[in-house]
């Protein structure tokens, strides 16, 4: 009986959730600074006219913007969810336990400093940095009184955002026009990202995606305990490898496409458990779409809320992201 | 009377300074901060901003010993357009560097044993510590005449009479392009910048805007609802709004700086919407013009003169239609 209950909600849930993607894409792309009558974006996307301006802004403008959403909001939402249920972590997302920043750090470094500023390099070099972050946080935490709690892990993402982000301003102020480019980056935007970067992260992206659903079963056995999980036949330590491979492949190609991005991570795995439950083999599909939904209507606040000025859309997810994580602290920890 | 006493001192230190306070070969100067006691003829100065005020110091030919600059590249100080517009940098021209923005050496800046400290409103935030060395002006900038700024650093440093008669040939020079373009006269311009992907379009560009309004050209309906609500310089706008920035003429800089050269700004038109140029008529009929920043931000007359004959010479080759 729970069993149909369970793959009723399931299957309404992906009716409701892929129906609410097509509608937030194609609002997205229907939406903007310049007032496009509908059957203009139809035609647009039916039968193009490159001398048409408005089919320009629809096809070269708004279409691959939205695209960029999909996947950095897929990507982000998912790589939450995976560590959300590999740590118990209600709190764990990659903003909060340093990786977006870790990533940040290395791409801003690796342009600013060593003038790399190379397309295919970057998600390799922010993979890196998130890498890299993560260690960090992990280490600092386990060293704590107590262990890597929720909290400990928490305070050490914390530390070290705070500690990467002065060498980011140390470097900016030591070389405050190599760093202008990046400005606007670092606020996490999804506006005029290059497809070229995009096509190299694209790899990533889907080597992460791959990876989290077929570990997605294991997460759901490791989210229960590691002993649990172990008891349940599985190689404990071979999936978090795999999980943090995955973690920081999501996180690196997101990073690379449009910046650090917070709070998605956060926000979309519990909106996810809420509905379906803690079976990560439907939390990690449903994320990975919920995501894309959810920062394609973050991008519409961000295009049209000052309009024709087009604020980053990293600080609407902010602006969402904050309030949902003082809730979440009074409710779950 | 102990209380009195307290009392009128307080008072006393609270009264701005008058020429009768100041020392002998003194005077009292009126600045953002109130009036202070400077000297009547400078010797040492200290610029606080490289390309706004150190650039004016250097051109009325006031006694420069240190200035504000930034770091190239390679870690090595230099002073943005002064080196540029005048050929000076910290090895060769017995300026001292003093720190960048938000990071300025305040003993670097002591041991230059300046006796003058020139500033602006955003120097402001150290002002006691720069007091505590020489005394400070901070002069006011982006007031509706923006070559007061330059006015009043002449003025603090006692070069007013050479900035006035930099002023006057300005003026000639202008005249003589506004007789000879009258077509220029009511022309309509947007200065535009594509940088990161992102269209930036400008309410002020600094001299670029101040030479153009000079001339009689007008700015685009939005640039002026820009400026209407207070925006310094410009905002960046979507690019679906592009058709709205149709105008006689285009201005875009490229800044030589960060190795620009002259196609660079066109190709990121290009690299972010590949038809850009066919949707702006001024672009399309070669009416878009692109300076070099450097020469377009500042007010030094040498900047504002070059900018004169730049733009005189590109709106003669192709006058918009009447």
């Amino acid at each position: 009986m729970t069993a149909l209950l369970r793959s009723g909600i399931v299957g309404s849930g992906t009716v409701f959730a892929l129906g609410a993607l097509a509608l937030a894409f194609g609002w997205h792309i229907a939406v903007g600074a310049k007032v496009i009558p509908l059957s203009v974006v139809i035609d647009a996307l039916a039968t193009p006219d490159p001398r048409e301006f408005d089919h320009m802004v629809i096809r070269d403008l708004r279409l691959p913007r939205a695209l960029f959403a999909v996947l950095v909001g897929g990507a982000l939402a998912v790589a939450g969810a995976l560590m959300q249920g590999t740590t118990r972590n209600p709190l764990a997302e990659p903003g909060l336990l340093g990786l977006l920043s870790g990533a940040s750090f290395a791409v801003v470094m690796a342009v600013g400093v060593f003038d790399v500023a190379n397309p295919a390099l970057t998600p390799l070099i922010a993979a890196i940095g998130a890498l890299g972050a993560a260690s960090i946080v992990w280490l600092i935490a386990t060293s704590a009184p107590g262990g890597a709690t929720p909290l400990t892990l928490v305070l050490s993402g914390a530390a070290v955002t705070a500690f990467l982000g002065a060498l980011i301003s140390i470097a900016n102020l030591l070389d405050e026009d190599s760093f202008e480019t990046l400005r606007v980056w670092l606020t996490g935007t999804l506006a005029g990202r290059s497809t070229g970067v995009m096509l190299w992260a694209l790899p990533w992206l889907i080597a992460g995606m791959g990876v989290a659903l077929v570990v997605a079963r294991q997460v759901t056995a490791l989210s229960m305990g590691d002993e649990t999980a172990t008891g349940l036949g599985v190689d404990v330590t071979r999936l978090k490898a795999l999980v943090l491979f995955s973690v920081v492949a999501l996180t690196a190609a997101a990073v690379a496409i449009a910046g650090p991005m917070g709070f998605v991570g956060l926000i979309v795995p519990h909106a996810a458990r809420l509905i379906f439950g803690h079976d990560y083999r439907v939390i990690v599909p449903f994320c990975a779409i919920f995501g894309a939904t959810f920062l394609l209507v973050a991008d519409i606040a961000a295009r049209m809320v000052l309009s024709p000025v087009e604020v980053s859309t990293g600080i609407v997810t902010a602006l969402l992201g904050a309030p949902f994580f003082v809730w979440l602290v009074r409710a779950r920890l | 009377m102990k209380m009195f006493v307290i009392a009128t001192t307080l008072a006393a230190l609270a009264l701005p300074a008058t020429a009768q306070d100041c020392a002998k070969d003194q005077r009292a100067f009126d600045h953002l901060g109130g009036t202070a006691c400077i000297p009547e003829d400078p010797q040492r100065i200290v610029g606080l901003h490289d390309q706004s005020v150190t650039l004016t110091l250097v051109e009325i030919g006031a006694k420069v010993v240190g200035s504000h600059g930034r770091l190239n590249d390679a870690g090595a100080p230099y002073m943005r357009s002064v080196d540029m517009i005048f050929g000076l940098d910290f090895e060769t021209s017995g300026i001292g560097f003093v720190g960048t923005f938000n990071a300025m050496d305040f003993e670097a800046i002591a041991a230059l044993e300046p006796d003058l400290i020139i500033g602006r409103k955003l120097e402001m935030e150290a002002r006691a510590q720069y007091e505590a060395i020489a005394p400070s002006v901070f002069i006011a900038q982006g007031g509706p005449d923006p070559l007061a700024f330059g006015r009043d650093i002449a003025d603090a440093a006692g070069h007013l009479s050479v900035w006035e008669a930099m002023h006057a040939t300005y003026q000639a020079n202008l005249d003589r392009a506004r007789a000879a373009f009258p077509a220029a006269q009511g022309a309509s311009y947007a200065k535009i910048q594509m940088y990161d992907n992102k269209l930036e379009v400008y309410a002020n560009y600094g001299g670029l805007t101040k030479v153009l309004a000079n001339l009689g050209l007008i700015r685009i309906p939005m640039a002026e609802d820009m400026a209407a609500r207070g925006v310094i310089w410009g905002e960046e706008i979507s690019l679906e709004v592009l058709p709205e920035l149709q105008a006689d003429y285009l201005f875009d800089t490229y800044t030589i700086a960060y190795g620009d050269t002259l196609a660079d700004p066109r190709a990121r038109f290009e690299a972010a919407l590949p038809s850009w140029c066919r949707v702006l008529t001024a672009c399309a009929e070669g009416r878009y013009i692109v300076l070099p920043r450097e020469i377009s931000t500042g007010y030094s007359f040498r900047q504002l003169d070059m900018l004169l004959h730049l733009i005189t010479t590109h709106v003669a080759r192709v006058p918009a239609p009447s």
